[in-house]
């Protein structure tokens, strides 16, 4: 019902317009049952798993061996080489380099070199590509967060998930195209934005799935009100409907009914979906015990690989409080405790399903953290400000390079040196990847075709299998 | 095939025409020509010359002519090019994403055959009130603007549809004009009335209706992008509402748009500004503002410009400004040069650049309501007469002292009573004082003492600064010369800080007095030196004016632990908690010794009978004013300083990328702005409304027709320029807007003039012929059939259930919202409100920026992040859910089921009662029906479940009737959620 929608609403869309972008292209293949893409599709569908606050780059991914032997010394003036840093740190008399306290060790056949604070990751290190020389334009939280949502810093604009939703429509009839879940407590907050839908209409906004009695809002019948019963209202609800067609003579009434009917069949297709009592004793031992529990990362994850068996074309996952201003050995164990099973259980899982490569799955935050010790730097703790020079993630399955490390930092994790990535160029390579040209996936608002690549982006051929 | 079935109808419904007749016609630039080459050409041969390619620009008429030869299209390169056979030389180039269709290549050959044809763009063009077209039968038409509506559908072979019932009409323009449903008494009034002025009646009635002004100022809210709330971030709590109450007021009021426009661009401008006119200027405060402690000021000092001017630009001109940030319009004649010409309009307020993390940031007034207005003026009277008294009282007085021994001041404090005073003797070496109780500094204090110091180039004199990077606290230090006072909530993001301009002298003594009225903010601080207000500088303003009591740590004089010693002495150091001394007071403290002070002291300590009465009263009226002044409701303004900030052009729109420096000015495009006016805010507003701006009675007059017919007369409601989509009745636009300015910009004269017209009040159904010939109703052959916004659904539930509490204005309130939404997501909980809270009408609903109300949100209301002016239109099942689930849907269903059950008659005639309270007719037999026989499923269903029946009752924190039966009750409920649930009901027809 939700693909009707969509091939009524890019019908008008079109019809007004008359012109390009994916809807127009959608029409055609829609009509004949066919993805509706530009390019071969490697991938099906997107599971991203965002780390919100700033994962600090030196203590997971960018392995910095020889700041060891720098530890307390001041980042040297040619490094900084005038670049901004926030006004937290701007009024510091001295950037004294913090090492960082945890080791590292290579693994699998790929041997890349991986925290010993995030173990499980390694695990799969034959299966993830990590990308060391992310870059971002913004310093702060919102708008970082935003530009890598969005693809611009300012509001106003569609998610990744809703120009998915938009462009390539839903795959599964009785569930969103796009579902956003959030955990953690505490730390950076996170906003409807994220997951919205900016200038494109409303239902490709992400449904935010939540723990508790209504994982949808307002999902359940009011108390008292038993599916049988509920069954009947629609059934009179319909049929009062279907008379007002008669005398008004108007289709959208007919579509109507339909998402009515699309709502009660979400009243049982949900309920199975994040019912994991079906689920055997070894994925527990897979995601780990906090799978059992809703609104943890690890039932969020493990949510992630059942909306992608039913086809599900967006699952975001938001995990807060990595934002590691001080006191960032602890805060970091905590959140690796939190998340680094269950990420690395997602890639075995989907593997061992025969999903992950039609699934690309992606990891990482808004920006970096700096070489330098905000705050104090003490023997056993430091702290690390914002960073957008670089930072890095990782990406697996849907047609990435596995095993592979992409991009290059200076000594000090400071500067690129090596093969810079846009938060465009990972939006392009991601569409690439669904088989859709980022110049071509367009909307048109205050007179302009809209991307989400706003007009940047390349795709990383070095990336793809 | 669908690309060329579209192209096909785009063409014909552009020119309005028959099949059959398309190509032989003549080609109108302006709506068929522009179009095409502003979407495929402009953005390489259009107005941006940084990006122009060959040289070549098709944007104006010299460019073009450049490119083509009149009368032979085939000799002309721009046909060439379109048409070329190898792909590399064809245009558009591969690489480009649009293509040009068959039909509008065709177009372009038409119209360079007919001789090319140029226009200056329709919008840019002041509109002029044309000939009504001519109409063979009139009997239809009900008002001028129908013949142009008539003509349209004649043109294209087309009738309009019947009229909508009495009924019908009065639900949609009572929907349309107010966001409520007729109350049946209404209802009855105008169906009953036969008189010819009936309508008429209707719509006046409508419009002296407080729900008019409440009704119109939620669209207005979306596009000033109104909220509760910073919307970055932590999107910390703001107090905007006192805004928000002005524009219902001003709806209501029928304030003209064009003063509705000065006051809220400039309003603080106006010579003798009033309180009113000042809270107006809020509009250009409502928009997101980034608290973060990271950020860059200068970043956030343009971010707040630009989305001004973005807003305002969209709003009155509908012009997508914002596009020539980073370069010269892609589309407009608009440069990059002019953008930040309109930034310097709107960058010079003195703000920070920083929003503070809770409460409303610099610049902001307290903004009493008017009752509160009274009562200011009272209390301010009963200081004034206290004061009088105790002056008439002179002679006694002076009596009185004669017989008082006055006691050693130091053991009787000067200002004592309500009071905490610490006292020392001479302080010289550092030391702790130990927490002064009550001493916080988001609440009333002042701290006075004569100081000597040694040393005047730095050191400490006071601090209660807590240890952490935070700093929380007070410090009173000495700078290079200079005194300075800071109030610390967060270093360096929350800080106010004022330092003394004149410099001390070393071992100088002097009185210093410092008070804070509890805003922690700089215009809420003074310093008084030797008993006198002094010079001040402000060094930091961006204190939040927390909730949670900010007290600091221990207070230690000399000694900080942020900043070096001081090295000198203090004596008669004294803390006033809860209070702010006035000038008078300070004076007293620094001559302690003096005639006037002993006067003082007597009244405080050695009066008696009457004149401690006297004495008493006047300190009780001015706690009572300060308690008065201190709960009063705030908002942010509008200011503009004497010399307006330097602007530069800023390359790429970035911030720290300073171009050239430009002045104030209005693009070149537009008629310039008269020599009389101002060359300010105030000015720009005045020229908006002059009468000769092309664009701002065009871009209003069609948000309100939007409003009425569902999409403008120019569907792109926010953009007017060359990317627009063409008018579908350009010649009733330009009549509209001319006649809006002949009427003085009377609001409700065009929506009075708009919903009488025949053309508003057709039938909304749909036939067999409109699907073919019109089904996006661009031609109105018919009336709008649209599914309600969220904030009418639940209006239109609480009002027919009887529930909805209708007062008007005051603090947002927070109706249900399932548990934890916020804490999930955010730092901050949501409590749901009680009793009257929980029903107020949508508009007053706390809107959080980052995580709106949620059922608002899936029903198509806009998200207040950025100026909104075309609302969405979706069909989603989670607004299914909402409508069928969410508390206070279910709980209005309950109360309807209670005024259904309460009816007399017989089950078909309280049903019927039901239907026709939401949709204003009664129901047919069918309908009646199936009405009856769910009432019966309904009711036997719950007859076998009474524990169910009993639980459906409580949804909601009102209690059910207990005279009723639960099992009727919760039949009726259900019938009820069914009936609200209804597409007639959540439709506007």
């Amino acid at each position: 019902m939700i693909a009707q929608a969509l091939h009524q609403h890019s019908r008008r869309e079109f019809l007004q317009h008359a012109a390009g972008g994916l809807g127009a292209i959608a029409l055609g293949q829609l009509a004949q049952g066919m993805p509706p893409t530009h390019v071969a599709p490697k991938a099906k569908r997107v599971i991203y798993l965002f780390q919100s606050g700033g994962p600090p780059q030196l203590d997971l991914l960018d392995y910095k061996p020889q700041l060891r032997a720098h530890q307390g010394e001041d980042v040297p003036e040619s490094v900084f080489n005038g670049q901004r840093l926030t006004g937290m740190t701007a009024g510091q008399t001295s950037f004294p380099v913090a090492a960082s306290t945890f080791d590292f060790h290579q693994h699998g056949k790929s041997g890349l070199w991986l925290s010993e604070v995030m173990p499980h990751l390694g695990t799969v290190a034959d299966d993830i590509c990590v990308v060391k020389s992310l870059e971002t334009e913004a310093i702060n939280h919102d708008p970082a967060i935003t530009f890598l949502q969005t693809g611009f810093q300012i509001a106003g604009r569609p998610s990744m998930g809703a120009w998915l939703s938009y462009g390539l429509g839903n795959a599964n009839e009785n569930l969103p195209a796009f579902v956003a879940m959030l955990s953690g407590n505490g730390g950076q907050p996170l906003y409807d934005r994220l997951w919205g839908a900016g200038f494109l209409p409303s239902e490709h906004q992400g449904v935010r799935f939540r723990s508790g009695k209504d994982p949808v809002l307002y999902l359940n019948n009011p108390a008292g009100m038993s599916s049988a019963l509920r069954r009947h209202t629609l059934d009179d609800l319909g049929k009062l409907n279907r008379l007002r067609l008669e005398a008004t003579g108007d289709q959208e009434i007919e579509a109507r009914i339909a998402q009515y009917e699309m709502a009660y069949r979400m009243q049982t297709s949900v309920p199975e979906l994040t019912d994991v009592s079906d689920e055997p004793e070894s994925t527990f031992r897979l995601y780990g015990e906090d799978a059992r529990k809703p609104g943890t990362y690890a039932y969020n994850a493990l949510m992630a690989r059942r909306l992608s068996e039913r086809g599900t074309r967006f699952v975001q996952l938001f995990h807060r409080g990595w934002d590691t201003h001080g006191n960032l050995p602890n805060q970091l164990r905590a959140r690796c405790q939190e998340t680094d099973q269950a990420s690395a259980a997602l890639v075995t899982d989907l593997k061992q399903r025969g999903l992950l490569d039609e699934t690309l799955v992606v990891w990482g935050g808004e920006f970096g953290r700096t070489v330098y010790c905000q705050g104090q730097l003490t023997a056993k703790t430091y702290g690390r400000d914002h960073h957008p020079r670089c930072f890095s993630i990782w990406l697996a399955g849907g047609g990435m390079k596995p095993g592979h490390a992409h991009g290059e930092t200076d000594d000090y994790s400071y500067n690129i040196a090596r093969d810079p990535v846009t938060a465009h160029d990972l939006h392009a390579t991601m569409l690439h990847l669904l088989g859709v040209h980022h110049e071509k996936l367009t909307y048109r608002f205050q007179g302009r075709h809209y991307r989400l690549t706003d007009v940047h982006g390349r795709v990383l051929q070095d990336l793809l299998a | 095939m669908y690309r060329l079935l579209s192209s096909l109808l785009l063409r014909l419904s552009l020119c309005g025409i028959g099949a059959g007749v398309a190509v032989a016609d003549p080609i109108d630039f302006n709506r068929e020509v522009r179009p095409i080459l502003s979407d495929n050409c402009f953005q390489c041969h259009g107005p941006d010359a940084a990006q122009r390619k060959g040289d070549l620009r098709l944007d104006t008429e010299d460019g073009a002519r450049m490119a083509l030869l009149l009368g032979k299209p085939d000799e002309s390169p721009l046909i060439q090019r379109i048409y070329h056979r190898d792909v590399e030389e064809r245009m558009p180039p591969q690489d480009f994403p649009k293509l040009l269709t068959g039909s509008q290549k065709e177009i372009l050959r038409d119209w360079i055959e007919q001789g090319a044809q140029w226009a200056k763009h329709w919008a840019f063009v002041a509109p002029v009130k044309a000939p009504l077209p001519e109409i063979v039968n009139e009997s239809w038409i009900r008002h001028e603007m129908d013949n142009f509506v008539l003509k349209r559908l004649k043109d294209a072979g087309l009738a309009p549809s019947p009229e909508a019932s009495n009924a019908a009409l009065a639900r949609r323009v009572s929907l349309d004009l107010t966001g409520l449903p007729p109350s049946s008494e209404d209802l009855a009034a105008f169906v009953e009335d036969d008189s010819p002025q009936a309508y008429d009646h209707l719509i006046t009635r409508l419009f002296q209706s407080p729900r008019y002004g409440e009704h119109m100022a939620w669209q207005w809210l979306e596009a000033a992008r109104y909220a509760d709330t910073d919307g970055y971030q932590n999107d910390g709590p703001r107090e905007m509402w006192r805004w928000r109450d002005w524009v219902i007021e001003a709806y209501n009021k029928n304030m003209p748009f064009d003063q509705f426009t000065i006051e809220q661009l400039a309003g603080d401008l106006l010579p003798n500004a009033s309180l009113e006119q000042a809270i107006a200027t809020g509009f250009n405060r409502n928009h997101r503002y980034n608290s973060e402690s990271g950020l860059i000021l200068e970043e956030f000092l343009l971010e707040n410009a630009v989305d001004r001017v973005d807003t305002t630009s969209t709003i009155w001109m509908g012009l997508t400004a914002g596009c020539a940030r980073c370069h010269d319009h892609k589309y407009d004649p608009l440069s990059q040069n002019e953008y930040y010409q309109l930034i310097a309009y709107f960058n010079s307020i003195p703000e920070s650049g920083r929003a503070i993390k809770f409460g409303n940031s610099e610049p902001w007034i307290k903004a009493p309501t008017r009752d509160q207005q009274r009562e200011w003026v009272e209390l301010e009277r009963r200081v004034g007469q206290a004061e009088i008294a105790l002056e008439a009282a002179e002679d006694e007085i002076e009596t009185a002292m004669e017989e008082w021994s006055a006691p050693n001041p130091t053991e009787a404090p000067l200002l004592a009573g309500a009071l905490t005073v610490q006292e020392t003797n001479a302080l010289s070496e550092p030391k702790s004082i130990g927490k002064i109780p009550g001493l916080i500094c988001n609440s009333r204090f002042s701290i006075a003492f004569h100081l000597t110091p040694k040393d005047v180039s730095e050191g400490a004199i006071l601090s209660s600064e807590s240890p952490g990077s935070e700093r929380q606290g007070i410090l009173v230090r000495l700078k290079d010369g200079h005194l300075r006072f800071h109030i610390i909530t967060r270093w360096i993001a929350g800080v106010a800080t004022l330092e003394v301009a004149q410099a001390l002298s070393p071992n100088e003594t002097v009185h210093v007095t410092l008070t804070n009225d509890g805003t922690q903010r700089a215009k809420g601080m003074r310093i008084y030196v030797n008993g006198k207000p002094v010079g001040t500088r402000v060094l930091h303003n961006t204190n939040s004016n927390k909730s949670t009591d900010n007290q600091g740590a221990v207070m230690r004089f000399g000694t900080s632990p942020h900043v070096a010693p001081y090295s000198g002495q203090i004596e008669d150091l004294r803390f006033y908690t809860k209070r702010t001394l006035t000038e008078f007071e300070a004076g007293l403290l620094a001559e302690s010794k003096g005639a006037k002070a002993t006067r003082h002291r007597f009244l405080e300590h050695g009066a008696t009978g009457r004149l401690k009465e006297l004495a008493m009263e006047q300190r009780a009226a001015e706690d009572a004013l300060l308690g008065f002044e201190d709960g009063l409701p705030t908002t942010m303004v509008m200011e503009e300083p004497a010399e307006a900030k330097p602007t530069f052009v800023r390359d790429r729109g970035l911030y720290d990328a300073l171009g050239e420096r430009v002045n104030r000015g209005t693009p070149k495009v537009l008629p310039a702005m008269p020599e009389h006016l101002p060359n300010n805010r105030l000015g720009l507003a005045q020229w908006l409304v002059s009468g000769n701006h092309p664009l701002v009675a065009r871009v209003t007059v069609n948000r309100y027709w939007q409003m009425l017919f569902g999409r403008g007369l120019v569907n792109t409601t926010e953009d007017f320029g060359a990317q627009a989509s063409p008018p579908s009745h350009p010649k009733l636009l330009d009549w509209l807007a001319v006649d809006f300015m002949e009427h003085g910009w009377d609001v409700q004269h065009l929506l009075r003039q708009i919903v009488s017209s025949a053309t508003y009040r057709q039938s909304s159904s749909i036939s067999e012929t409109h699907l073919q010939h019109d089904p996006d109703n661009r031609l109105l052959s018919r009336a709008l059939r649209r599914r309600l916004r969220g904030n009418v659904l639940r209006d239109q539930a609480l009002f027919v259930s009887g529930l909805l509490v209708e007062s008007q204005g005051g603090s947002s309130v927070k109706p249900y919202q399932p548990a934890k939404l916020w804490r999930e997501a955010s730092n901050f909980s949501y409590t749901v409100g009680s009793e009257d809270d929980l029903y107020r009408r949508s508009l007053y609903t706390y809107w959080k920026r980052t995580l709106a109300p949620p059922a608002m949100a899936v029903l198509d209301t806009a998200d207040r992040e950025w100026c909104s002016v075309r609302p969405k239109k979706t069909n989603t099942p989670l607004q299914a859910l909402t409508l069928l689930n969410e508390t206070a849907f279910y709980e209005a269903a309950r109360h309807l089921g209670e005024r259904f059950l309460s009816q007399e008659g017989s089950l078909r005639e309280r049903i019927a009662f039901v239907f026709q309270a939401l949709t204003t007719r009664l129901p047919t037999a069918s309908e009646s029906e199936v009405l009856v026989s769910a009432y019966v499923t309904y009711r036997n269903a719950f007859a076998g479940d009474v524990t169910a029946a009993r639980a459906s009752l409580k949804v909601g924190q009102s209690v059910a009737s207990k005279e009723v039966d639960p099992i009727e009750l919760a039949a009726a409920t259900a019938l009820a959620n069914v009936i609200l649930n209804l597409d007639e009901v959540t439709t506007r027809e």
